[in-house]
């Protein structure tokens, strides 16, 4: 289990006065500025604006001892993914782009958070316009992952995993379009939820592709996973995309028995499973399951085989739509200033949108999505979770993929689908390869379920740490 | 679906939709990762099956009574560009009347 204090042990701590709300703040800025230069976790650090906030908190603590029941989030460090638009700092998309970017208002959930009492840091590292799974395709450098120097983070959430990882933050918000909080949550050993499209408000974040993006976060463990979703949660007037049904309250749900629950695992999978670690890993989280007296059944997905290209149709047109908008007129630098991987997906959008090749590609591919939504609606009258990998490998090397675009796109094989059928996921380490890697697995349910999931999750990752 | 692979005019073409000033090195270099990825993507094609109806509860509009709330100030809409006079934020023409 982690080392790094979780959300429930500082409000727990700062309760019983251990420590001072400014006292810890200042112990997370000190291990920033101590370990970002190597990890490059962060491209801003708002160490004035924390310290204040941090004042502000204690004065509030000072005055009111059961503040926790009304901001259960009081004093907690974290840090925002720099897609997520605050307030009067700068906000680039991990662009150079965007390197000057000031929004004049803050996105719901950051409004959200800091409401519930967290204090934020700065702002994250992650590929530019979210575009990648390594953390690679960052104008400001890759984030490097805490367990290896030599290793990526994942992507594109990648500054946020690592942030996590290495107790530069409790916790940190990310974006998952294709696996992009899993992913890196996998890569660096920390708990990374995808929640269902439209449980989280997606106002003031930078837009990738808008059927698909999920706004999630990365934390300690399942419990902190589960309490920031509470806050987190919620319709949006700015967002009519959000749902109006109930945020149910995650973390009292958690001890639910769990003997009986039917998991799947998909037959399509199996045969891929190379990577000795990985396959290890699934084998490891399938045993425990089985321990818990869950009942393991084979389902199949019949055209999961087709969604890493129907996500590569649906994906590039909605960015191609997405990044029209910066033209240099009203906000930041001239399109010239995008990167390869920005300029290749804003292509392929535009080539599979247009005149003559609209019905072969973009409706082929959204009748695609649809096959695939159906097949995990069965799949669901059949079991309550789905078992799965995260990604074929463990974190790769830094370098290893960049020259294969194809290749870092194929690496999304266990994610995208979830964004396709606007599931929820949820990324949990299951341990350590041998060459000190993070392993991890991941959890699918159905739309809506994150209760069922997060019951889940929590008793294995009980089971696992026993 | 439209096989065959991608032409370096067609990347040209497409760049210029996208409003992306592609130098001719950069043409030579995307023209086959482009190519590489539609051919992969065009496997698609070869899914015939008929895709259900989409759910009715998944195609609704959202509104909201009409009604002014305070919005951004025309100072803070403005203060990110480098190019504006008076409210406006500057462009190039659009229409030529010469």
């Amino acid at each position: 289990m982690t080392k790094n204090k979780t959300i429930s042990q500082i409000t727990t701590e700062l309760a019983c006065k251990k420590y001072s709300v400014t006292e810890l703040i200042k112990e997370y800025l000190d291990r920033i500025k101590s370990e970002n230069p190597k990890l490059n976790a962060f491209i801003t650090i708002t160490e004035k604006e924390a310290l204040q906030e941090a004042q502000e908190a204690d004065k509030t603590l000072s005055q009111n001892p059961n503040i926790f029941l009304e901001k259960p989030l009081l004093g907690v460090p974290l840090a925002h993914k720099d897609l997520f638009l605050t307030k009067n700092i700068k906000t680039t998309a991990g662009s150079r782009l965007l390197e000057n970017y000031l929004p004049q208002y803050s996105a719901t959930v950051v409004k959200k958070l800091s409401k519930a009492g967290a204090i934020s840091l700065g702002k994250l590292n992650c590929d530019a316009w979210a575009h990648g799974a390594s953390g690679e395709n960052s104008d400001f450098g890759p984030t490097i992952n805490p367990a290896d120097p030599t290793r990526v983070s994942g992507g594109s959430s990648s500054g946020s995993a690592a942030a996590v990882a290495a107790d530069l933050v409790t916790f940190a918000t990310g974006t998952d379009t294709g696996g992009s909080t899993r992913q890196p949550a996998c890569f660096c050993g920390v708990i990374g939820l995808k929640p269902t499209y439209g449980r989280v408000s997606r106002s003031g974040i930078v837009a990738m592709a808008s059927s698909l993006d999920s706004i999630g976060h990365l934390t300690q463990n399942v419990y902190d996973s589960a309490l920031v979703l509470e806050t987190t949660a919620g319709p949006d007037p700015y967002d009519a995309t959000s749902s109006n049904l109930k945020v149910e309250e995650y973390t009292k749900l958690l001890k639910k028995p769990v003997e009986k629950l039917k998991i799947g695992i998909i037959k399509e999978y199996q045969d891929g499973l190379t990577d000795h670690d990985v396959a290890g890993s699934f084998a490891l989280a399938k045993s425990t399951l089985e321990k818990m007296n869950c009942q393991i059944k084979e389902i199949s997905l019949p055209h999961t085989k087709y969604s890493v290209a129907t996500y590569y149709i649906i994906m590039p047109a909605e960015v191609s739509s997405n990044l029209a908008r910066y033209d240099g007129l009203r906000y930041g630098h001239t399109r010239d200033l995008f990167g390869d991987e920005a300029k290749r997906r804003i292509m392929i959008g535009t080539y599979t949108l247009s005149s003559g090749y609209y019905d072969a590609y973009y409706l082929r591919a959204m009748k695609v999505r649809q096959l695939i939504k159906a097949d995990f609606s069965q799949a669901f009258a059949d079991v309550d979770i789905i078992l799965s990998p995260v990604a074929p490998t463990p974190a790769f090397k830094l370098g290893e993929k960049t020259n294969d675009p194809l290749s870092m796109y194929l690496s999304d094989i266990y994610t995208v689908t979830a964004n396709l059928a606007g599931i929820p996921g949820i990324a949990i380490p299951t341990g350590k390869n041998s060459s000190n890697l993070p392993l991890g697995v991941q959890f699918l349910a159905n739309h809506f379920q994150e209760a069922k999931l997060f019951n889940l999750a929590y008793q294995f990752e009980q089971h696992l740490h026993a | 679906m439209a096989q065959g692979k991608i032409t370096p005019e067609e990347v040209k073409k497409i760049a210029s939709l996208a409003k992306l000033n592609l130098s001719a090195p950069e043409i030579n270099k995307f023209t086959p990762q482009l190519a590489a990825i539609i051919d992969y993507v065009g496997q698609l094609s070869a899914v015939e099956e008929k895709s259900p109806p989409i759910p009715k509860e998944e195609v609704q509009s959202v509104s909201r009574t009409d009604e002014v709330h305070p919005s951004l100030t025309s100072k803070s809409a403005l203060g990110q560009s480098s190019s504006t006079q008076k409210n406006y934020f500057v462009t190039k023409a659009v229409i030529d009347n010469d």
